[in-house]
């Protein structure tokens, strides 16, 4: 099933007894509208600006959301690398390589992206309220979710994890680290987008609130 | 004596006790350590296991899981255990699979090139940085860029991770959250190895204490368990149980003891005096090995007062004898020679133990003979002052006398000793099953319940073999690395064909002088590496300059002096490789530890070939010879102390029918004793051999008492209340042994109450003078 498939829901948003650390009830609402059945997928596309490098790494693949506790990604281009997030470990895979293992706290911006994807995939806002400072700009039509975490130590790895979307469906997911490097995620109609050589930054998040 | 100077002697003797006890807790240094019990080596083996038994790397390591919480939870607390145990000057690594790529420090950091073996079969040439620099473009792309970005500079070609995946133990278990943890995910894992012999309880203990301390630090109040295994733990373990067993049947033992004392003597004062002999005996034994020999071990002193337990027959034999018509001291005078006797020809029997060339069997024969001397020698001239004028009369009971009278009209035969010494040396030659135990764990066996939790925590673990162990000597540290070099492939072939799961050598850590030069050759120059650096990065997305770190470390490595083992073991993992290559009498040895050891076969027609330039090491074997060699010096020492015995006896006694008739009853109880364990099926260890020795004290006393009784029938009357009080007293306090659940108390146990009842019986039967069988007439 696609993630342009919004899973109609009726239900008050869960966690009406929120006391501490909520979200705002327009937030709570624009999260409930992203709810997706699982397992979901999405083909992306994958920007990272990474520091060391002249030029971004643009890779594309394949997200295949199984649980909040599983994620697989499949880059399938320009190299072939299966990465599994199960309970906490990482499983990174290439062709002809033995696998690499390690466990996701290591990975700090990943596990900032899983936490943020996965409570915004259950339309969970109290869950991402509880991780993370919420904050929205923009209408209903192109919205902005700034996510800060909450945790001291998540919070000296990840500056931000900011998403980016349309009506029910987020398009962007963009996870700014502390150290200066940035990943930028497209999804759904934004994955198969062609992109300038080299992509920047600023075009990229103008792409992701709706202006071309 | 009146009362008043009886009082002032009692103070004079507790003062002088406890002066004593004051002197024995300061100056006696109680070893525990099991080597410092052995013989001196006598093969290469043997002198190994010395070095080795406790000190091998195996039986240093401990085995941790951690248990009963949420796996989130214990992977917290290992991830904090294992370095707060690395600071813990008791314990030499800790490892709970956490990469740690602090294995060097800074400044041996260029070393990196000349410890991995990447340079063996690969120049940093283009083509190789090429593909390596490709990989990590990869990495940087993926999750894993998050903790390789801050290396990639300094060391694009990940040879820090390469080093930290060989200095991981071979066999890695599972991980979760970055922790090693059991296969079903419910235990968090950790190998710990102490700076302690695994086979030294009391340092072993503080290690254990000071895991449980750190542990709870951490856990706080989380439901998180520890679980120790490991050599060390079980040392303790049988230590623990061992001496509360001990303990509880001890409490009993004196409750009995003492309302038996308290029946027989009706005075409580007497039986509390009673106790002063052998209390003074074994505290003058503790203080002459403090004055002798600074320390003594821990089972010297165990067997020590299980041969001086003899010495609390000697205030029964007095109390037995008192009367109304004799004061103690006459009494005490005329029972002199005859518990002289039997205290002088023991005592002079023990010197024999001073030939065994033995410390723990010297240090046995000092506190014995000291023991014995002082229990005996404080009855004779001072526990007799110390008792009252009014004491009870043991002839004055009528079930006594009858008693009696049953007895002397018992058949003796004189073929009763020639026809069960017989028997009993056909049973012993004719009873099936080993006649000695030499495996000493045997006797001090680990639950099994706790022996299956090791076994599963050790294959877990990939922990090495706590049974064989390659040795490697050489005449230096260099020719040792460049012979575990050369073992390296072989072991490798060894591992494939599945007789090992994995192995530890040296060299792993620290490669030898000729594999560090010829590696240090392959560096290329600056201006080469620095061409085939800029031709790999060609098309890749690096930034100029990325890798001037990594450019300025090979430089430095081309220079470096070839690292040695005394800087490498100052450095980080120092103690890890100390604990495998170390110098020792002018030569130096290599440990190689072996994993999941499957095949012991295969490592022993590997340690046989003659290219192998390494010996296998079986220390279940090894300490198995050690302790026959011990036994041999042991019986050897028996032997000349039985002679001399019999010399200090026959001396004593002078008429040949006398001799025969003390020392016949103990030495046909030894055979009896023997033929009844044989028949049971219990092989000999040395505790059996000890009790024999206790229990032939004991005979030779009998036997010279009953020997001894005078014509009056009032005073034999004595005698064998004397008798049935000590043997009833020593076989009360036996049997409880004997029905312990652990088969060290059950082998000393039962061996002293076999001998106690046959030497008894048989002290009745042919001790006494045959003239005198016919009751005399009642006086």
């Amino acid at each position: 099933m696609s993630l342009l498939f919004p899973l109609a829901s009726h239900a008050a948003p869960e966690g009406a007894a929120c006391t501490k650390d909520c979200a705002a009830p327009a937030i709570a609402a624009l999260v409930e509208g992203l709810k997706r059945p699982l397992p979901a997928q999405t083909a992306y596309t994958e920007v990272r600006f990474v520091q060391m490098l002249e030029a971004p790494l643009v890779l594309r693949g394949e997200l295949e959301y199984q649980s909040s506790a599983e994620l697989g990604k499949k880059v399938t281009s320009p190299y072939v690398e299966n990465t599994t997030i199960e309970n906490g470990q990482v499983r990174i895979e290439r062709p002809g390589k033995p696998a690499k293992r390690f466990s996701l706290k290591r990975a700090p911006a990943l596990a900032g992206f899983l936490e943020s994807f996965s409570a915004t995939l259950a339309g969970d806002a109290q869950r991402l309220a509880r991780s993370y400072e919420l904050s929205h700009s923009g209408d209903a039509a192109h919205w902005q979710l700034t996510l800060k975490p909450r945790d001291p130590a998540l919070a000296k790895q990840v500056r931000q994890v900011l998403i980016s979307g349309e009506a029910n469906t987020p398009l962007c997911f963009e996870v700014e680290e502390a150290g200066g490097d940035t990943s930028l995620l497209l999804v759904d109609k934004l994955a198969g987008q062609p992109l300038a050589d080299p992509p920047q930054r600023a075009a990229l998040q103008q792409l992701c609130r709706g202006r071309p | 004596m009146s009362l008043r100077s009886r009082f002032g002697l009692l103070l004079v003797w507790l003062a002088l006790l406890a002066g004593l006890l004051y002197y024995v807790v300061t100056g006696l240094k109680v070893s525990t350590d099991l080597r410092s019990f052995m013989p001196p080596a006598r093969t290469p083996e043997q002198r190994l296991l010395l070095d080795e038994i406790g000190e091998g790397p195996g039986s240093r390591l401990l085995l941790l899981a951690l248990d009963g919480a949420e796996p989130d939870t214990l992977a917290e607390i290992s991830r904090q255990l294992a370095p707060r145990l690395r600071t813990d000057p008791r314990f030499v690594r800790a490892l709970n699979g956490e990469g740690d790529l602090a294995a060097l420090t800074e400044d041996l950091l260029p070393y990196r090139y000349l410890l991995s073996p990447t340079l063996d079969t690969q120049p940093l040439d283009r083509d190789f940085l090429r593909a390596e620099l490709e990989q990590r473009v990869q990495d940087l792309g993926s999750p894993a860029a998050a903790w390789l970005k801050p290396l990639l500079g300094r060391d694009p070609t990940l040879e820090m991770l390469k080093l930290a995946e060989a200095w991981a133990p071979p066999g890695e278990p599972e991980r979760y959250a970055e922790v090693w943890f059991s296969r079903d995910g419910k235990r968090a894992l950790l190998l710990v190895e102490t700076v302690a012999g695994g086979f030294d309880p009391a340092a072993q203990r503080e290690a254990m204490d000071a895991l449980q301390d750190h542990f709870r630090a951490i856990a706080g109040d989380a439901r998180a368990t520890l679980i120790v295994s490991g050599p060390g733990a079980f040392t303790v373990h049988i230590n623990t149980a061992t001496s509360e067993e001990a303990n509880r049947i001890g409490l009993f033992d004196s409750v009995g003891f003492i309302l038996l004392l308290l029946i027989a003597y009706r005075r409580i004062g007497t039986v509390a005096a009673g106790a002063l002999p052998l209390l003074s005996g074994g505290l003058a034994g503790m203080a002459a090995l403090a004055l002798l020999f600074g320390g003594a071990h821990g089972i010297t002193l165990a067997f020590g007062f299980t041969l001086i337990g003899v010495a609390q027959d000697y205030p029964i034999h007095l109390f037995s004898h008192l009367s109304r018509s004799r004061t103690p001291a006459e009494v005490a005078r005329l029972l002199w020679p005859t518990l002289a006797t039997g205290v002088a020809s023991t005592c002079i029997a023990y010197l024999a133990f001073f030939a065994s060339g033995v410390d723990g069997l010297e240090q046995l024969a000092v506190f014995t003979i000291v023991g014995l001397a002082t229990a005996a020698l404080t009855t004779r001239f001072g526990l007799v002052h110390l008792l009252g004028s009014r004491p009870h009369d043991a002839a004055e009971s009528a079930w006594l006398a009858a008693l009696w009278r049953r007895l002397a009209a018992l058949p003796r035969p004189r073929w009763l000793a020639p026809l069960l010494a017989a028997a009993a040396v056909a049973a012993i030659a004719a009873a099936p099953g080993a006649f000695w135990e030499n495996n000493l764990a045997a006797l001090t066996p680990a639950p099994p319940e706790l022996v299956a939790r090791d076994a599963e925590l050790r294959a877990e673990l990939g922990a090495p073999d706590v049974r064989y162990l390659l040795v490697i000597e050489g005449k230096d540290a260099e020719s040792v690395l460049a012979a575990s070099e050369k073992l390296d492939p072989l072991l490798a072939e060894v591992q494939a064909a599945g007789a090992i799961a994995g192995y530890e050598l040296p060299s792993r850590y620290l490669p030898s002088a000729a594999t560090q030069r010829a590696r240090q050759q392959q560096l290329p120059d600056g201006e080469a590496l620095h061409a085939a650096l800029a031709a790999a990065q060609q098309g890749l997305p690096f930034k100029p300059g990325s890798f001037d770190a990594f450019e300025r470390d090979v430089q430095a490595a081309r220079a470096l002096p070839l690292l040695d083992a005394e800087r490498f073991f100052a450095g980080p993992l120092g103690l890890r490789l100390k604990s495998q290559l170390q110098p020792r009498d002018g030569h130096w040895i290599g440990l190689v530890s072996l994993t999941g050891v499957n095949d012991a076969g295969a490592l022993v027609a590997l340690a046989a070939r003659p290219d192998v330039p390494a010996h296998l090491l079986d220390l279940k074997h090894a300490s198995e010879s050690l302790v026959a060699a011990y036994r041999t010096r042991v019986l050897l020492s028996l032997l000349a102390a039985g002679l001399l015995l019999a010399g200090v006896v026959a001396v004593a006694l002078r008429r040949r029918s006398r001799i025969v008739r003390v020392l016949l009853p103990m030495a046909v109880t030894t055979l009896l004793i023997l033929a009844c364990l044989r028949l049971g099926g219990v092989s000999l260890s040395l505790f059996h051999l000890i009790a024999l020795v206790l229990a032939a004290g004991l005979g030779l006393d009998y036997a010279l008492f009953f020997e001894h009784a005078e014509d009056d029938e009032r005073e034999q009357r004595r005698t064998l209340h004397a008798i049935l009080v000590c043997s009833a007293s020593t076989f009360l306090v036996f049997l409880l042994l004997a029905l312990s659940s652990l088969p060290v108390l059950r082998a000393i146990g039962t061996t002293v109450t076999l001998g106690v009842a046959f030497n008894f019986v048989l002290a009745l039967l042919l001790a006494r003078p045959r003239q005198e069988t016919f009751p005399a007439t009642e006086k």
